[in-house]
């Protein structure tokens, strides 16, 4: 086994743990949308359409960019340890091989594990870029620069948001969060270049900035705290279950205003669902820590029921911030916060009592509304 | 109070119709590998069930939640949360326990330097401190301490056999090492492997 072969090895190992940890929440979306899992492996193809087009519509062309570019630096910090191999790290640091092998073996990881996500826009580009050169007499130069401007963007955004997630520990707070919410309210205001340019302005500026520093100070005291120090340590589960309900709020808004009126509701409905089972699945994440404490947790004079309520209570409060995106996005009326509430604490009950058949009870609420739906239409 | 305790692993029995009484200050337990010392002592804390049979202390059952104030264990099975600070973790556990923390053996067991250090980062020894600090904080009546002088340096060693003398609750001790021995009544309970019937 050489070198790469050792790190690919310690890179598919990490990928397979996580793929185990994540086992329930994964069976639960199979059992859901069996059909709808197919058609998600088409999802970058239509991205790639729409990203690679120098006419589509402004709005829609921000709101792709940000949700692949968001999709393609979470699956990368997911990776990330796998990519470092950081659970053996002292054993490899400890291996006779130069800094440049290892750099290149890291790099090749990166293209590996980015996959499609990486290599299609790539080869869409050279594709691009070949039929350029044979336009390049017949078309003026500007011509061909405009046409080709929106997918070398893209693949120098996806290229750069790869490595970054990797080899950079600062979070893109700026580039993937505050500039697409501003920007796409007034993504007609500026043509598509500029808006990469302004895009790779806000990288730069994020990259300067120092990294904020958090402290929890005197504020959380006892259980909270125990609980808020949890996530902080290992805020991974939390960030990335917030760009799951960041991407699919996009993927459902994007759906939501190119279907009839009539459909509108059932877009929302559906977002309604998935959100609260995304926001319940939180639970399983205080259970873990239950789980993995209890002994200590036991030998504490709080009984199991004020464990548990507590647990309840803070994974309440971590909802709030996925309701307020919610409600900016702005696509729910009444009868979808009943929904939403309807379908989070089902979620929860499941989780509680039931947490490898947690998604039977939401399903059923869902399956009573939509029957409810169609006999009231 | 042991009545009448079956406990399994699986299928490995480790006490099988175990009954035993303790009413001595001072206990040390022994055994090989395997004996069931550490289980013994989770077994007290209330921290594990018995299969069969009841675990009582001051003839109230070790698993209700009022009885965690009466006793305290140090053990590697029960682990702290590594992913708070020094301060924090007790902070934390006084909270629950509503105690003081003392000065004195924060200073005795020299931890006031990894005030802010993540649990997480402690060395063995200072873990282990740390372990008997959560574990004596809140003065239990009962305390169970597993293999206490593991991973420990002369002072923290010295630091403990002055706590352990100076403890006026009941000490449990499951050791190698013959702590506390130096109490006049020491009480010595060898375990047996739970043989297969």
């Amino acid at each position: 086994m050489n070198y790469w072969q050792f790190r690919l090895r310690l890179y598919n190992e990490s990928l397979k743990q996580w793929l185990d940890s994540i086992k329930q929440i994964s069976m639960g979306i199979v059992a859901l949308f069996p059909l709808a899992l197919p058609a998600l492996i088409f999802l970058p193809f239509l991205a790639w359409n729409i990203l690679a087009d120098v006419s589509s519509e402004n709005t829609l062309y921000l709101n792709t960019l940000w949700g692949y570019l968001l999709f393609l630096y979470s699956w990368m910090l997911i990776q990330r340890h796998g990519v470092l191999a950081t659970q053996h790290r002292y054993y490899v640091d400890s291996l006779a091989v130069t800094d440049v092998k290892r750099q290149w073996c890291e790099t090749g990881l990166i293209i590996y594990s980015a996959n499609i996500l990486l290599l299609g826009p790539l080869c869409l580009l050279l594709l691009m870029v070949y039929e350029g050169t044979n336009r390049f007499f017949t078309f003026p130069l500007w011509y061909i620069v405009e046409q080709l401007a929106p997918i070398f963007g893209l693949v120098a955004l996806i290229s750069y948001y790869s490595v970054s997630a990797v080899r950079v520990p600062k979070l893109p707070w700026l580039s993937l969060l505050v500039l697409p919410l501003g920007a796409i309210p007034m993504a007609e205001a500026l043509a598509k270049t500029q808006w990469l340019v302004l895009w790779c302005v806000a990288i730069i500026i994020e990259r300067q900035l120092p990294i904020p520093s958090f402290s929890l100070g005197a504020w959380a005291k006892g259980l909270f705290r125990l609980q808020v120090q949890a996530d902080l340590q290992n805020p991974r589960s939390e960030g990335l279950r917030f760009v799951a309900l960041l991407l699919m709020t996009i993927v459902l808004g994007i759906m939501h205003d190119g279907v009839k009126h009539e459909a509108q509701s059932y877009v929302a409905g559906f977002l309604s669902f998935c959100a609260a089972l995304l926001m319940a699945s939180s639970l399983f994440d205080s259970q873990a820590l239950l789980r993995l404490y209890q002994p200590y947790f036991t030998s504490l004079p709080v009984s199991r029921h004020a464990l548990q309520s507590h647990c309840l209570l803070y994974v309440g409060i971590k909802a709030l911030p996925g309701l307020l995106l919610l409600s900016v996005v702005d696509l729910f009326s009444v009868i979808h916060w009943v929904l939403w509430s309807i379908f989070y604490i089902t979620s929860l009950v499941g989780i509680f009592y039931r947490p490898k058949w947690f998604f039977i009870l939401p399903i059923i609420s869902a399956i009573v509304w939509f029957l409810l739906v169609s006999m009231g239409s | 109070m042991f009545e009448k305790i079956s406990h399994y692993y699986q299928n490995r029995c480790v006490f099988n119709d175990f009954t035993l009484e303790i009413n001595e200050p001072r206990v040390l337990i022994s055994g090989p590998n395997g004996s069931g010392k550490t289980t013994l002592l989770m077994l007290a804390a209330g921290l594990i069930a018995p299969d069969e049979g009841k675990v009582s202390f001051n003839t109230q059952s070790v698993l209700t939640t009022e009885s965690k104030k009466l006793i305290g264990i140090s053990a590697s099975k029960v682990a702290l949360p590594a992913f708070l600070t020094v301060a924090e973790l007790l902070d934390f556990h006084q909270r629950q326990f509503k105690c003081e923390l003392s000065e004195h053996w924060l200073m005795q067991f020299d931890l006031k330097q990894y005030w802010h250090s993540k649990v997480a980062n402690l060395s063995l020894g200072n873990y282990k401190k740390l372990s008997l600090l959560t574990a004596v904080m809140h003065q239990p009546q009962l305390l169970l301490l597993d293999e206490p002088a593991n991973g420990l340096d002369d002072n923290a060693r010295l630091a403990l056999n002055l706590l352990l003398s100076d403890y006026s609750g009941q000490v449990i001790i499951a050791s190698h090492e013959a702590m506390a021995a130096d109490h006049l009544q020491v009480r010595h309970i060898q375990l047996q492997r739970c043989e297969p019937t």
